[in-house]
């Protein structure tokens, strides 16, 4: 799915390196954790898994390409085939709930009727039915949460990268995301999962990968 | 696709762009208000060029004999390329200089030349003509008309090209704002466009969205600059001064030319999306 060779990354010329030297191999359909105290540089892996930022130092290769030779055009198509769920959700509050979930599915221009069919389903799922035509800024935490997880699901990614997925819904929430992670782990999707919830990381069967000042330490 | 691009990019909430349609129609109204003036022109001195262009005027002494303007009827009229050749009038003369003499100082007063008019066909080879009338009236004074053509049409030129370059310039002001706004927005909405971009967008897709939010106001405030430049035009036709100089290529003018404010404006918006977000 992706491999990382001597990564690493440098926010600016003077300062130090945020990631160091990481090598990593995630084979598809794998099911990773991805856990470390703050400031092990969690968020800039993140970043870079996510192809919001190019590493600085060694190659990333994702589903056979070198990001950083890709075109910008290249690595759009690489990023609809990502989902990713932020911690901050990062929703478009003036847009609906299901226009919000819609976005990977109109950018791949790939909405039709059955498309229509599988959001109505997922928003069933994920408890928002009869908040799907609502501005998505009015939502709760929790509910603005689920948003986020529908839309990263919806396009059926071959990646999935989520941040704190279960940080601000209920435990019974929780459980219900992590059995559609599971599921769609089932399915073949490859799904990195950073948390801090050591609950999840002991009761998950997956590797754990442990990030501590920049560096891979388990 | 464009529309929930469109939707989510929300440009049209940005304060600036609100005044696009504004300056569209500012802009739109002086390039088609311009047209026309430069249109205008173009039919008056058109009309007045045909006038004088086809006269030459013969100024003789006031002392000059009847007898001696025998060949205004007899050669002159058979030359090639003659059409009349007539004497003005003495009351016609006098009523001319009146209108630019003091009250005090009648024209009737004054020795006042003897004037022929020699009006030529259209395209008459003038040469043989002015050496004719040299010959027959060797102490006359000829005013050839299409010296003082060439000055006025150069003029006109110089007004037409001033006209020209003003409304480039307001093509470049309006690429100049249409750049500004589209930083503007995309600035306001970097965080939506970043997302976008996350979520798999192209720039090409982006830069489709954002041209297409940005050609609205400016299509509709052409629409309506234009709009108010033509009933400008209509009420002009109430003057009969400029009524006479009205014409289908004066109606072209003003409801073409401010078309190129939305090729400029597309133009523009999508050459400033594409740069603005690579560097996103």
């Amino acid at each position: 799915m992706f491999s990382l060779s001597g990564v690493g990354y440098r926010y600016g010329p003077a300062m130090p390196l945020a990631l160091k030297n990481l090598s990593l191999t995630v084979p598809q359909g794998s099911f990773h954790l991805l856990t470390g105290p703050s400031g092990a540089g969690k968020t800039t892996l993140f970043n870079l898994l996510t192809l919001a930022m190019l590493p600085t130092e060694g190659s990333l290769t994702f589903l056979g390409t070198d990001v950083a030779t890709a075109s910008r055009a290249e690595r759009a198509a690489l990023r609809r085939q990502i989902g990713v769920v932020w911690q901050d959700f990062r929703l478009l509050p003036h847009l609906t709930v299901r226009e919000n979930i819609s976005l990977p599915l109109q950018l791949q221009g790939t909405l039709g009727q059955a498309e229509h069919d599988a959001i109505a389903q997922l928003l069933g799922w994920v408890g928002l039915e009869a908040l799907a035509d609502r501005p998505a800024g009015g939502l709760s935490g929790g509910e603005q949460q689920r948003t986020a997880i529908a839309r990263a699901v919806v396009h059926h990614p071959k990646l999935l990268i989520a941040d704190e997925p279960t940080g601000n819904v209920d435990a019974a929430m929780a459980r219900k995301i992590l059995h559609l992670f599971t599921e769609l782990h089932k399915q073949g999707t490859t799904i990195v999962l950073a948390t801090h919830d050591s609950a999840l990381i002991g009761s998950k069967q997956a590797p754990v990968l442990t990030l501590a000042h920049g560096e891979l330490v388990a | 696709m464009n529309r929930t691009l469109a939707q989510a990019l929300n440009l049209p909430r940005t304060r600036l762009f609100r005044a696009l349609g504004i300056i569209a129609a500012l802009l739109a109204c002086t390039i088609a208000l311009l047209a026309a003036g430069a249109g205008l022109l173009q039919n008056l001195y058109g009309n007045w060029q045909l006038q004088k262009a086809n006269s030459i005027l013969v100024y003789l002494p006031p002392e000059t004999p009847a007898s001696a303007l025998s060949p205004l009827t007899t050669t002159l009229p058979t030359l090639a390329g003659v059409a009349a050749v007539r004497q003005i009038p003495q009351a016609e003369l006098q009523q001319s200089l009146a209108m630019v003499l003091p009250a005090n100082l009648p024209a009737s007063s004054l020795p006042l030349p003897v004037v022929a008019e020699v009006v030529l066909q259209r395209g008459a080879n003038r040469a043989p003509i002015l050496s004719a009338l040299a010959q027959a009236f060797p102490q006359a004074e000829l005013d050839d008309q299409q010296t003082l053509l060439s000055r006025v049409a150069e003029s006109v030129r110089v007004l037409q090209l001033a006209a020209g370059g003003l409304g480039l310039i307001l093509l470049v002001v309006l690429g100049l704002f249409m750049a500004l706004t589209l930083r503007a927005g995309l600035l306001a909405q970097e965080a939506v466009v970043r997302l976008l971009l996350q979520l798999g967008a192209t720039d090409g897709a982006l830069a489709r969205a954002i041209t297409g939010q940005t050609l609205w106001p400016v299509a509709l405030g052409t629409a309506v600059g234009t709009a108010v430049a033509a009933m400008v035009l209509l009420a002009s036709a109430a003057w009969p001064a400029v009524a006479a100089y009205h014409g289908a290529n004066i109606w072209l003018a003003v409801v073409l030319m401010p078309l190129v404010l939305p090729l400029v404006a597309a133009a523009t918006a999508w050459l400033v999306s594409l740069k603005l977000l690579r560097q996103a």
